[in-house]
């Protein structure tokens, strides 16, 4: 159906979602799946250096929101809920077998685009130059960066997914960067 | 330098995208009244390589749809159809068949009673013609 898919794809994130939470329909779904999948996942790779373990907890994030799409207010921003919900993963890793295995089912079940890799890339020294580097970094400044950065959200959107105000956010960027020049340059020498 | 809680989101931006020495006037005088030319370059300096990094692992990451092939009686069996619209469909087809076997019947009697008329009459109806007393009979 290419004139229902072109409507999904005119939608915002927060009318998909919305509209998602009314009616189950997947082809709502699929479509903010695809949307941010990948950065979801380059945001998790950044995090944990590990593509697979990026590849699940991306893919866990997107079944939590299909299971209770309702949590999401259509007034607020999609991706600063879905980084806030993306962030609060991290910390608390999911690591119960059986949560797991209920999220793979469930994944499974939607038929959603398979997330792959070429390895080359992610294990390439540049890519793991600069990845050791942001390890280096308190996790604060590593996030600012991400989201800064990676997933493009403005300052205000970073102070609210990560709950501090602007202020802060604009400081923890401003030190970050310098600090990473600083590692890479260490490294490099 | 001024305090970076006090920076401005304009200017994280412009560090990100271009250099120091590619800035025209206006936003080079913009960025000096925050920072120094040279905190700029390292920033600038840190973020080309980032940025570098973080494009090329957007371009490792791709997605791969399923070919999923369909199975029809699957789908079928998933469908799920309100009690009622079941309910209305049986009664629509139940009138309609009910309808139509009336009509037929009522066309073969009506053949039957026009042969029995022409018997009886012993006249056949021709093209035009039509006896009274048959047309009274029918």
């Amino acid at each position: 159906m290419p004139t229902a898919m072109a409507k999904e794809k005119d939608k915002t994130d927060e009318e998909l979602l919305g509209l998602f939470a009314q009616s189950e329909d997947p082809i709502l779904f699929s479509e903010i799946y695809k949307r941010h999948v990948r950065g979801l996942t380059k945001y998790f790779i950044w995090l944990s250096s590990d593509p697979n373990l990026a590849k699940d907890m991306a893919q866990e994030v997107f079944m939590k929101i299909y299971g209770k799409p309702s949590s999401f207010d259509p007034e607020q921003n999609f991706k600063v809920w879905l980084y806030s919900v993306a962030g609060n993963h991290w910390k608390n890793q999911i690591r119960t077998h059986s949560n797991r295995i209920k999220f793979i089912k469930a994944y499974k079940d939607l038929s959603l685009p398979k997330i792959e890799f070429e390895e080359a890339l992610i294990l390439s020294d540049k890519h793991q130059r600069v990845q050791s580097a942001m390890k280096l970094l308190t996790e604060n400044q590593r996030s600012v960066i991400l989201l800064k950065y990676s997933n493009n959200l403005t300052i205000r959107e970073i102070s609210q997914v990560l709950d501090c105000s602007e202020g802060t956010i604009k400081s923890r960027l401003f030190y970050a960067i310098l600090k990473l020049k600083e590692i890479i340059y260490e490294k490099s020498s | 330098m001024k305090n970076p809680h006090d920076l401005p989101e304009e200017l994280f931006d412009m560090i990100a995208k271009s250099s120091f020495i590619n800035l025209d006037a206006d936003a080079k005088s913009f960025a000096l009244s925050y920072i120094s030319k040279e905190v700029y370059d390292e920033m600038h300096e840190a973020l080309s390589i980032y940025k570098e990094s973080d494009d090329a692992l957007m371009e490792a990451i791709s997605l791969q749809e399923d070919v999923v092939k369909r199975n029809r009686f699957r789908e079928l069996m998933q469908l799920q159809v309100p009690l009622y619209k079941v309910a209305a469909m049986f009664i629509l087809c139940f009138g309609l068949i009910t309808i139509y076997i009336k009509q037929t019947e009522d066309q073969s009697l009506a053949v039957i009673q026009y042969q029995k008329a022409e018997k009886m009459e012993n006249v056949s109806v021709q093209e035009g013609y039509y006896p009274e007393s048959l047309v009274f009979e029918l």
